[in-house]
């Protein structure tokens, strides 16, 4: 039972929620098109296919150095709000690891990368746990791991639970009134809907689930 | 499902360039094959250079702006999204003179997000760069946060100004703050009739039933502030007109500039019959129109409605707004 994360594991996560998204892609612009413009699942599968094709053709001498990539090439060359948001993500998980040269994460260290990767993305976007937007499904995952840290869960456990309350993260938007972003128009009218951005980034956390299950 | 003449939705704006080049090829050059493209003659010596953008699907905003005496590179994301920062940073360096470079955006979260890396990849190249939001929207945030409120129909006017100013000879810092003034004097806000659609899904970004009108509706969908059953045309103008005077506010004998666009199915003839009713009425209110223009110039593909754009002038703003331009998207002779 592998019980830390090898740089190749991240590549081959990369994968499955290229492959997840994409399958999702429908079902993030439907629920995009209820409370904001309807392009966010195309904008997000085009984003990961052009980050897969790129990181196959590249080496990477660690997970910091992997997870830099995939957070610039988002940042400089994806557009709209969800090239930078996202692209925070990754910058903000691979800024806690930069110290050294990281080529394995634990449980505890991927909660630090997710931890961080929480706090960049609210000083960027502004938003908190509450405003109905990714935050909530990233301040879900983090709540989870720092719990699953406190108690010394194997890793395929603790990533486990992080998936099953991402979504719920996720799905808590579905109670919120929009204050950020184009849904904020709506106000009250936005209670009701699953925020896709919040979507999105369950289904890529769930990605990491997937492939831990897969490899027992 | 609304039919629209295109090809694989994914190359819904790398085929727009295309066909944008290819039509105005002796005046402007795409940056390689980035989504930048900028006016042929780029970088021109002794003006500050304007750089525009933002997402597809308004057209001629905001492609077709670029010209002599309107801006001088765009860089496009794709249809209602940002442009990603690399895009940017080519238009930047294709204008970029001897006079530093100006950023000049419409307030949406993505576009800033995008434009202020691009603005800080620039300023570590050593470029003399700032920005200026256009914020004109009035329904989209009230007033004492205006600097939450969004860019519309008052674009294609401050962008001319920025063009004949920069031409001018206008250096960056006193640019800023003259295109600032205008862009407090602007006020805008729009009616919608019926919906767009997203040309990648060919869905509908918004329901509006039948019967009905919406205020306040964005560009891309966003909720409007009130819906109502459809008025007519002068009962629509004075509605629109009530609000924009309120918020400036403005006031009698005011001398402004009046700009009635229509999004995109509306016919120049209902614009025609909206146009008399606002003279009309701004008339009664002793508010004197300057100039007026209509036409589409900001469009959210086929969504039917109109907007109202009031910009209150001076001596300053009515000088440049006076001198030619010239791109594809709009001519002043």
């Amino acid at each position: 039972m592998q019980n830390v994360f090898k740089l190749n594991d991240f590549i081959e996560i990369l994968k499955i929620a290229d492959t997840e998204i994409d399958k999702n892609k429908q079902y993030l612009s439907n629920l995009d098109s209820v409370i904001g413009d309807g392009d966010h699942g195309i904008t997000i599968s085009t984003a990961f296919s052009k980050i897969n094709n790129e990181i196959s053709s590249r080496n990477f001498d660690s997970i910091p150095d992997l997870f830099k990539f995939v957070g610039n090439l988002f940042i400089t060359s994806i557009g709209g709000t969800t090239g930078p948001i996202f692209g925070y993500i990754f910058i903000g998980m691979a800024s806690s690891l930069i110290e050294n040269k990281k080529d394995e994460v634990s449980l505890s260290e991927f909660y630090n990368m997710l931890s961080a990767a929480l706090q960049k993305v609210t000083s960027i976007g502004k938003a908190n746990p509450g405003d109905k937007t990714l935050v909530d499904t990233l301040n879900a995952a983090v709540s989870s791991l720092k719990e699953s840290v406190e108690k010394n869960m194997e890793l395929s456990e603790g990533i486990k639970a992080m998936a099953v309350e991402a979504q719920k993260g996720a799905e808590s938007t579905k109670d919120m009134v929009a204050t950020k972003g184009r849904a904020r128009y709506l106000g009250e009218r936005s209670l009701g809907y699953q925020d896709a951005g919040a979507t999105s980034v369950f289904i890529i956390l769930n990605a990491f689930n997937i492939y831990l299950q897969n490899s027992q | 499902m609304v039919k629209k003449l295109i090809n694989n939705p994914d190359d819904i704006v790398n085929e727009l360039i295309e066909g944008f080049v290819l039509i105005n090829s002796k005046k402007v050059k795409r940056i390689g094959d980035s989504n930048a493209i900028a006016r042929i003659e780029s970088p021109i010596k002794g003006k500050v250079g304007i750089v525009i953008g933002g997402g597809a699907g308004h057209e001629p905003l905001f492609l077709e702006l670029i010209g002599e005496g309107m801006a001088d590179a765009v860089a496009h994301g794709q249809v209602f999204a940002a442009p990603s920062p690399d895009h940017i940073l080519k238009a930047i360096n294709a204008v970029d003179g001897d006079r530093g470079v100006l950023l000049l955006y419409n307030n949406y979260a993505g576009d800033v997000l995008n434009f202020n890396i691009a603005q800080d990849m620039a300023r570590e190249q050593g470029i003399n760069i700032e920005t200026v939001l256009i914020n004109d929207e009035i329904s989209s945030a009230p007033l004492e946060r205006r600097e939450d409120r969004r860019g519309t129909t008052s674009d294609h006017f401050i962008i001319k100004l920025a063009g004949a100013a920069s031409k001018a000879g206008m250096d960056l810092s006193t640019l800023v703050k003259f295109l600032n003034k205008a862009v407090y004097n602007s006020r805008s806000l729009g009616v919608s009739l019926s919906a767009c659609t997203l040309p990648q899904t060919g869905l509908s970004t918004f329901t509006l039933e039948e019967g009905k009108m919406e205020f306040g509706m964005g560009l891309h969908g966003e909720a409007g502030v009130k819906k109502v059953d459809l008025m007519t045309a002068d009962e629509t103008a004075r509605t629109i007109i009530d609000y924009l005077v309120a918020d400036l506010p403005f006031v009698e004998n005011d001398e402004i500039m009046l700009i009635i666009n229509g999004y995109g199915s509306t016919t120049r003839m209902e614009m025609f019959i909206v146009a008399k009713n606002i003279y009309e009425y701004l008339s009664e209110k002793k508010i004197n129109i300057y100039s007026g223009e209509i036409g589409e110039f900001c469009t959210s593909q086929e969504m039917a409605g109109i907007s109202v754009t009031m910009i209150k002038l001076d001596d300053e703003m009515k000088k440049y707004y006076e001198m030619p331009a010239y791109s594809p998207g709009y001519i002043k002779p």
